[in-house]
């Protein structure tokens, strides 16, 4: 909502308060201010008479005019298509420094002397009102020849834009925001004075009959005039730009101009679409198929309440007679009806859904005071109307209620005294202490208890209300939630440590690519219906392919090591919401530097699993048959944490690596419930030396060395307390074989072992594994 | 003898200096053959060739100790020399990653309210309509609802807007007294340079029996809060308008850049938009079956909060996993 300093002071009279201070008051009375926008005309820009305007000798598309600019009268050349002789016009005299940063200078224009320039309204750093040059009127103040225009103070205006919640319908007019802030500065709101109609003038019965049924919801009131010419003066053509409201029909800126300040919703209709062909016109309302109110002529819908107009009855400057009609509905009665249904509306619908002003005669009255101030009009006495009753609400509250709820008393008297300014009406019962308070109609968001205290804290403002502690009983909080959040944040530090960057990607994901990578989608039934793009349009299953997306940039940007992990909600076909950790680690293992030559050395399956081990603990891996689209059939392994399928740990596919342009690249994407948050427990170890042994087998390449590991597992003597493989070695000389050397720790808990019972041990072991499968030593 | 004194002073290794000990104390040495002698002699003879041996023999072994321990230090100093290192050639650039600053941020203010003795509290992304909007005050066709445009599945199930429903949830699931956090993401429908379609919220909710909890309660912990998070700030309430609240107030805190002077990111009003807040409306109560309560709600965005706090100015940026950005938070 976009008012002005000057327009707010048509209704209170706050022309000596400083802006500033009129923006913090909006601000602390909840009406935030967005921003303000000082016009100022430059000087030496006065106030011009055009005295002749003659075509240029030597340019068809100039003119040259003698325009008194006061002092003296002065020869310009004008481009301007509007420009006639008896104009009122803007002049920048020689001198003059235009806001775009033209200076005005005496010049010759095709031989032509022009000593300074008539002005449109954007030269001048005013909205855009016309085609060619401003044309001056008495709507901004008297016009004086020669005076300089930054001393007429309505065009050198404060713009101020306010941002309005939505249930501050009441504020949608300048006349709703003068009134709210007429509390907040203590002032009066001015009354609109009018006219007494003369006692000669027609009455509207004669050329109007209005009819309803019994069942509508909203109320309506209709006045006519018969129209010989409507202009706008320059004031209200300035404003509607200020406001940013763009309408080239004379009488629909006057209809929309009194909308804008009076809140009060009014449409003009053309007579003669109601009268057919004759004196008076019928006007039915009734209830249309959705149940909401319309305006019937000849049996044809020519509106809805509150919601459009047909563009065929749209009264415009060249109808002769002329019906003007506002209406007011209860904004929920609109929302409710009007929504989901598609109906084609225009601007009213906005207003009307969030509360227009239900004082419909002060806006009529608004409307007649402007059209008659400058046009040539004969408006018929009195109005027809329907009148929806309204219940008027009230509510009972007690001044300890408000004291509760804002935590500091505010004095009884002042909150009577802010309540009758906001326009309630109150009764104070002094035997029952208890306030009656009486809700006026145009403020429809007021229900309850909690709703005029909101109205009193907004007034005293929440910055003078006493900040206090909340005395609690104590009360153990290390629910699950607290549980889940320190595990979390104690596997993302510890994926820090390892050298891994947390990412943040959307939730969403392309379903084209993510059945392209075999990932599950949502069903159709439970899919988005309103993507906000394709790259968007589901859920992901997976948090890898917005990873890869990310480390292909990264590449692109020349990155030779790029590792990431990201701890979020991914969703499964049914839509099953689940937190997973999803790590990558793309190209180089480690930076270089002098210790690795420069040439560090590319990842590989088992230093990223290792990697992943330091963060998430150990677990186990077990070959991977079915993946993915994503991974590569021949590194792909399932993660068992103590027992449990936690993910994969798995290289990109090559095909993909290709076409994101990444190097050797490894994902692993595991659940996070899986991941373990427990105590550790310590076990009993041994306090005596332990000794290992290395040795080499021979082993068949098709072997799997999870077979001999669990076989060794079994048989392993109580000496063996460790083993692990620690080199593969093939051979031509080794024909399906191949060299895989075991490194195996003895230890025992009750002596320092001797050399021959580590023999013994050893040898049991490798008679047993020679038994089972023989396998012998290389 | 003498020279032998010199070649122990000139040895340089300890190998041959053990050469040296072996000539003189070993069993074919110049010592063992020095005692042989001895035997051939008798009397005061005898007596002062024994004396002088000896002396000569401690003489000996002193000055080959000596020599053996200072030759052992040379060796430990050479060996340390061979591996010197330019310390300078120290690669500056860290091998570690980095927590993202907006989940960092959100650690941060997780933290806080855990020590404020607030819960935390969680609850699904996809949401129904009645815990999003309908038990928030926010009934169907409500204009309101246009404030937060919503992502719908074709279930007429929803993303959630806020992190709101949480407070729902929670009130349905335990009784009075509540005093909770519900951290976490949402979604608007909205994307350009300063919305994102998903962003992070924190919610807070504190509920008590009728009277307990006030606005005045509601001003002191973000006002506390806010100081935490930003120091020494001020704070400014503005009443505006959200469904579930009622009184509602916007917070603002002087701007941390320009410390309220005006400045371009604070659009050159001094104060920073930080918080939403209010207290509770008594339809929320309502629709969850509380009865004689009271309490105030809050949210923020992290993202602002983050945004702030690091500097950042591209809220864009934040999702797109640049490492030119994260690795500055290292």
């Amino acid at each position: 909502m976009i008012v002005t300093k000057q327009w707010l002071n048509e209704w209170i009279d706050i022309n000596a308060i400083d802006t500033d201070k009129i923006s913090i008051a909006l601000n602390a009375i909840g009406l935030e201010v967005d921003g303000i926008h000082k016009i100022r005309i430059p000087q030496k820009v006065v106030v011009g008479h055009v005295l002749s305007c003659e075509k240029h000798p030597n340019a068809d598309k100039l003119n040259v005019c003698q325009v008194n600019v006061g002092e003296s009268v002065q020869q310009i050349v004008c481009g301007a298509k509007n420009v006639a002789a008896g104009q009122m016009v803007a002049v920048a005299l020689i001198g003059a420094e235009l806001p775009g940063g033209l200076k005005i200078k005496k010049a010759k224009l095709r031989d032509v002397e022009s000593c300074g320039m008539l002005c449109s309204s954007t030269e001048l750093g005013l909205p855009k009102i016309n085609d060619g040059i401003m044309i001056l009127d008495d709507s901004i103040g008297t016009l004086s020849i020669g005076k300089e225009l930054c001393e007429y103070p309505l065009m050198n205006d404060d713009i101020i834009d306010i941002g309005l919640t939505p249930n501050r319908g009441d504020c949608q007019s300048v006349y709703g925001i003068a009134r709210d802030l007429s509390v907040a500065f203590d002032l009066e709101v001015k009354v609109l004075h009018q006219k007494e109609e003369e006692e000669n003038q027609p009455g509207v019965g004669r050329v109007l009959n209005l009819t309803g049924s019994e069942a509508l919801d909203g109320s309506y009131m209709y006045k006519v005039f018969d129209n010989k010419e409507i202009k706008t003066p320059l004031l209200i053509d300035l404003r509607l730009g200020f406001a940013e409201i763009s309408i080239n029909c004379p009488l629909g800126k006057i209809v929309e101009y009194s909308t804008y300040v009076t809140g009060v919703l009014l449409r003009a209709y053309d007579h003669g679409c109601f009268s057919a062909g004759g004196d008076k016109a019928k006007i039915i309302i009734n209830k249309d198929e959705n149940d909401l109110d319309a305006i019937f002529a000849e049996g044809k819908k020519v509106g809805i309440c509150g919601v459009s107009q047909e563009e065929t009855c749209r009264a415009n400057t060249l109808n002769t007679r002329i019906i003007v009609e506002a209406n007011y509905t209860h904004p929920d009665i609109i929302a409710v009806k009007s929504a989901n249904k598609k109906l084609a509306c225009d601007k009213h619908l906005y207003r009307s859904s969030r509360g227009s002003e239900p004082h419909l005669s002060f806006g009529l009255n608004y409307f007649f005071k402007m059209l008659s101030k400058y046009s040539s009009v004969m408006i018929y006495a009195d109005s027809q109307q329907i009148m929806h009753d309204y219940e008027e609400k009230a509510i009972n509250v007690h001044q300890s209620d408000l004291t509760a709820m804002i935590g500091e008393e505010i004095a009884k008297n002042q909150v009577i005294k802010i309540l009758k300014k906001l326009g309630f009406g109150v009764n104070f019962a002094f035997e029952q202490d208890v306030m009656n308070i009486k809700i006026p109609q145009f403020r429809h968001d007021v229900l309850n208890m909690q709703d005029i205290c909101e109205e009193i804290v907004r007034i005293v403002g929440i910055d003078n209300i006493t900040a206090k502690p909340y005395v609690f009983a104590e009360k153990r909080k290390t629910n699950k939630a607290y549980q889940d959040f320190k595990k979390r944040q104690m596997y993302r530090h510890k994926a820090v440590a390892i050298g891994f960057f947390e990412t943040l990607h959307f939730v969403f994901d392309d379903k084209q690519i993510s059945q392209k990578f075999a990932l599950p989608t949502l069903s159709e039934n439970l899919e988005l219906a309103n993507p906000i793009t394709n790259d968007f349009n589901t859920l992901r299953s997976s948090m890898i392919p917005n990873m890869l997306r990310a480390v292909s940039q990264n590449i692109k940007f020349g990155r030779k090591k790029v590792a990431l992990f990201e701890v979020g909600s991914v969703f499964d076909a049914k839509r099953n919401e689940r937190k997973k950790i999803g790590f990558i680690f793309s190209g180089e293992n480690a930076l270089p530097e002098v210790s690795n030559h420069g040439k560090p050395i590319e990842i590989d399956f088992f230093a990223f699993a290792q990697k992943i081990q330091s963060v998430i603990g150990q677990f186990t891996l077990l070959p991977l048959t079915s993946t993915n689209g994503l991974t590569s059939p021949y590194e792909a392994a399932l993660v068992l944490i103590d027992g449990v399928e936690a993910g994969y740990i798995a290289r990109v596919n090559i095909q993909i690596e290709k076409e994101f342009d990444l190097a050797r690249t490894y994902i692993c994407e595991l659940d996070f419930a899986t991941l373990l948050f427990e105590q550790k427990v310590a076990k009993e170890y041994s306090k005596f030396p332990s000794t290992s042994r290395d040795i080499s087998l021979m082993v068949p390449q098709t072997m799997q060395y999870a077979t001999l590991e669990k076989f060794i597992q079994t048989i392993a003597p109580k000496e063996l307390v460790k083993f692990s493989a620690i080199d593969l070695f093939a051979h031509e000389n080794f024909g399906e074989n191949i060299s895989l050397t075991l490194k195996l720790q003895f230890q025992s808990n009750e002596k320092t072992l001797e050399e021959e019972d580590v023999n013994n041990a050893l040898i049991s072991i490798l008679s047993s594994i020679k038994e089972q499968f023989g396998i012998t030593i290389r | 003898m003498k020279e032998i004194e010199k070649s122990i002073e000139t040895c340089v290794s300890l190998v041959e200096l053990e050469k040296i000990r072996v000539s003189l104390f070993g069993k074919k040495g110049y010592f063992a053959a020095q005692f042989n002698e001895l035997k051939t002699l008798e009397g005061e003879a005898k007596k002062e060739f024994a004396q002088n041996l000896n002396t000569n023999k401690e003489h000996f072994l002193e000055i080959l100790n000596q020599k053996k321990l200072f030759l052992e230090a040379a060796m430990i100093q050479e060996e340390m020399q061979k591996s010197r290192v330019d310390v300078t050639l120290f690669n500056q650039e860290s091998s570690a990653g980095a927590l993202h600053p907006v989940m960092e941020t959100m650690d941060k203010i997780i933290e806080y309210f855990i020590s404020m003795n607030f819960s935390i509290e969680e609850g699904p992304l996809v949401e129904d309509d009645f815990h999003n909007f309908e038990a928030l005050n926010l009934p169907k066709h409500h204009p309101a609802r246009d404030m937060q445009d919503t992502f719908y599945f074709n279930d007429a199930m929803l993303l959630r807007t806020h992190t709101s429903p949480v407070q729902i949830r929670t009130m349905l699931s335990q009784q009075a007294p509540v005093r909770m956090i519900c951290p976490g993401a949402v979604f608007r429908r909205d994307y350009d340079i300063t919305h994102t379609p998903m962003f992070h919220q924190v919610e807070g909710l504190v509920v008590d029996k009728t009277g307990k909890v006030s606005f005045a309660n509601l001003k002191f912990i973000l006002e506390d809060f806010l100081k935490y998070m930003f120091g020494d700030v001020k704070v400014r309430f503005r009443p505006s308008f959200f469904p579930f609240t009622e009184p509602s107030a916007e917070v603002d805190i002087s701007c941390i850049f320009c410390h309220g002077e005006g400045c371009r990111v604070c659009s050159h009003t001094g104060w920073l938009e930080v918080l939403g807040c209010g207290v509770v409306d008594p339809n929320v109560f309502k629709a969850v079956g509380y009865k004689d309560v009271s309490g105030y709600a809050f949210g923020l965005g992290v993202e602002r909060f983050a945004m702030l706090l690091h500097q950042v100015p591209d809220l864009r940026s934040l999702f797109e996993g640049d490492l030119r950005l994260l690795e500055q938070f290292r």
